[in-house]
């Protein structure tokens, strides 16, 4: 069953295009790795998969819903009914505590439950630092915060923007357990990254190229070395 | 959840947002301080200006024609009508008894001096205790309704001085006498003659210049009974005329029950005329209206430049919280986008910022509110050596006004909220 679906996609920023008619599909459950060196527009695919953004033209058809032409309101429902996000720089609110960063998607959402927000921590092992501020936590804790946060809601699909790019290896290591543990229970995973150790979790990885898919696309397209980037020495070792 | 927000928001961000409590605190600083004032300035000036004399004159029903202060000119009916001294207690038994600062009744007659030349006296009381129901420590008399006449000497003491004499500046002029002398009257028809003492010299550069000013027991033993008075002297706090007094003035019939009554109860010159009419009757009581209505036009245009001055004040409040908003909303870019890319609509956004604006406002509201409240206090003592009553009524009106003043200050940069794109702001690119 498809829970994304993109087709034709364009996105221009005044005369540049970002993107050029993608066509990609993405599975219920199916964890797919985009990949591009930068400016290929992997972060624009994955705004508008994230419904933060809307295509210039074609269709996005998320769990259902062709969301390209929906309003902005329309747009944050979708996104806090069906998406959660891991960002690249964490983005937690510095004033709040572990745990109310997590209370606050649950209060977009529906209501702040603190009890399930705490669960949620305790789930990625951060129960011991819920008061803590997003300054008074490493970067891995603060990934690992995020990961709660976009876990709280249940989402049907998990969108993550390099999620272990401010990490060391170690820190690396635990969100990557965590992302396959996501994957384990039949979440849904996009992931942009850079690195194809990374990317050698997904099952599939699309690979961009100035606003084109340089390779795969559609499942089992796997670890594809079709592209000059993923023809990097730590790809190669990946193999197909 | 929300409350949490709200107060981690604001402890964060204390700096910045005690500078919008700071900016709001001195718009409804000001503000509480004026409206105050301005309700209060009312019931003040008239007090200050009770100074300047009676504001009304209760006379027999069949006195008529123009009517002067002082001016107490031979009238043929006066020797058969008066106001009988009995009915003064009266006048502090209306509806708006408390507001009736002092009265003195006047009783004239004429007398010769021992030179051949005839004086005006006038039969009054000074400055008596006058305890009546309402009031045991009432005190009624000349002196306490023309309190500011420029006098030479001092005003006798009622209980002390049996004859004790105020004399108008001209015939003390014309008789060559000062404070410290004494003038004996005789009747003009005749009797026995009376010793007056000179306690002072009065000159209003009016018609008690040509005045002799007596205890009414002296001028009944030149030839007036005392039982009747030829008019009162009323001195009355009063409110300054509005459409629904003009209106009663003209035609008091054609109000509807309702702004009778609304007229009735409020202190209207000519309400507090007509309830003094209630009571004594056959008496007419005229306001005096250079004073009263002078006294509306200056009361009049010291609340208009007031409410400008806090208008003034309150729009630099909101320019203040404008700055601020917009400094912070765009400072804060990320946190809105973050917030829109976890699912929160536009309006949700604008609202949690504006809920903190308007916490802020409100806690400039009540810090303005108390500092206001001192102001308020400290202007009255200064202007009028007493303190202002503070209206309950101003304390929800300056609440409201200063979360109106933090939202619309914070309004228009609340609009920047719409233009944040969360993919541009969150971009790691």
């Amino acid at each position: 069953m498809s829970m994304v679906k993109v087709t034709n996609v364009v996105k221009k920023y005044g005369a540049v295009k970002a993107l050029d008619g993608i066509d990609l599909e993405i599975e219920q459950g199916e964890w797919v790795a985009i990949m591009g060196p930068s400016g290929s527009g992997k972060t624009t695919l994955l705004n508008l998969l994230g419904c933060l953004d809307v295509p210039t033209s074609g269709s996005i058809v998320v769990d259902g819903q062709d969301v390209a032409r929906f309003s902005a309101n329309e747009l944050a429902a979708i996104r806090r009914e069906r998406i959660g996000f891991i960002f690249q720089q964490f983005h937690l609110v510095p004033y709040l505590s572990a745990l109310e960063n997590v209370m606050l998607a649950q209060h977009f959402h529906s209501m702040a439950n603190i009890r399930e927000a705490r669960g949620a921590l305790d789930a990625i092992g951060m129960g011991d630092r819920a008061r803590h501020k997003p300054s008074q936590l490493s970067g891995g804790e603060q990934q690992r915060v995020c990961i709660a946060r976009a876990l709280i809601n249940d989402p049907a699909i998990l969108l993550a923007d390099e999620p272990t790019g401010n990490l060391d290896r170690k820190n690396e290591e635990v969100v990557l357990d965590l992302l396959r543990e996501c994957h384990a229970q039949g979440r849904t995973i996009v992931l942009v990254t850079h690195n194809p150790e990374i990317a050698r979790h997904a099952d599939t990885v699309v690979v961009l190229s100035h606003g084109r898919l340089a390779s795969g696309g559609t499942r089992g397209t796997r670890r594809c070395a079709a592209s000059p980037m993923v023809a990097e020495p730590s790809l190669t070792a990946v193999g197909t | 959840m929300i409350a949490r927000l709200l107060w981690a928001s604001l402890w964060h961000d204390r700096r910045r947002k005690s500078y919008a409590v700071l900016n709001v605190a001195l718009g409804t600083t000001l503000a509480t301080a004026l409206l105050n004032l301005s309700l209060d300035i009312g019931d003040k000036m008239n007090q200050e200006l009770r100074g300047f004399g009676a504001n009304l004159v209760v006379v027999p029903r069949s006195t008529d024609g123009p009517l002067r202060l002082g001016g107490l000119d031979d009238d043929p009916l006066r020797k058969r009508d008066g106001i009988p001294l009995a009915s003064l207690p009266r006048i502090k038994e209306i509806f708006w008894q408390h507001n009736i600062v002092s009265f003195a009744p006047l009783l004239e007659s004429r007398a010769k001096t021992k030179g051949g030349d005839v004086v005006t006296i006038v039969g009054t009381w000074f400055d008596r205790a006058y305890p009546v129901a309402a009031d045991d420590e009432f005190r009624a008399g000349i002196a306490r309704v023309y309190p500011l006449w420029p006098m030479s000497g001092r005003w006798p003491d009622d209980a002390a001085d049996p004859r004790g004499t105020v004399l108008g500046a001209e015939v003390a002029r014309k008789l060559s006498v000062g404070p410290g002398d004494v003038l004996p009257v005789i009747p003009l028809d005749g009797g026995e003659t009376v010793n007056l003492a000179v306690c002072g010299v009065v000159r209003t550069g009016a018609d008690e210049d040509e005045r002799v000013f007596v205890p009414l027991e002296v001028a009944s033993l030149l030839g007036r009974h005392d039982d009747l008075v030829d008019r009162v002297l009323v001195s009355a706090l009063t409110m300054p005329d509005n459409d629904l007094a003009r209106r009663a003035r003209h035609a008091r019939e054609t109000l509807a029950t309702r702004e009778y009554d609304v007229w009735y109860c409020s202190p209207f010159v000519d309400a507090v005329a007509y309830q003094i009419e209630e009571v004594i009757p056959g008496a007419r009581v005229k306001p005096i209206r250079q004073i009263t209505e002078s006294e509306g036009v200056v009361i009049r245009k010291i609340q208009f430049l007031m409410a400008v001055v806090t208008v003034v004040a309150l729009s630099c409040s909101a320019l203040g919280v404008f700055s601020l908003a917009g400094t912070m909303i765009a400072d804060r870019k990320k946190e809105i986008g973050l917030c829109k890319a976890l699912g929160a609509g536009n309006g949700q956004v604008m609202l949690m910022f504006l809920a903190e604006i308007a916490l802020a406002g409100l806690v400039g509201g009540v810090l303005g509110m108390c500092l206001g409240i001192g102001v308020c206090e400290g202007i009255s003592q200064k202007l009028f050596g007493a303190w202002a009553s503070v209206k309950l009524g101003t304390v929800p009106v300056v609440g409201l006004l200063s979360i109106v003043v933090s939202l619309t200050g914070s309004l228009i940069p609340a609009r920047l909220i719409l233009r944040v794109e969360p993919s541009v702001t969150l971009s790691g690119e």
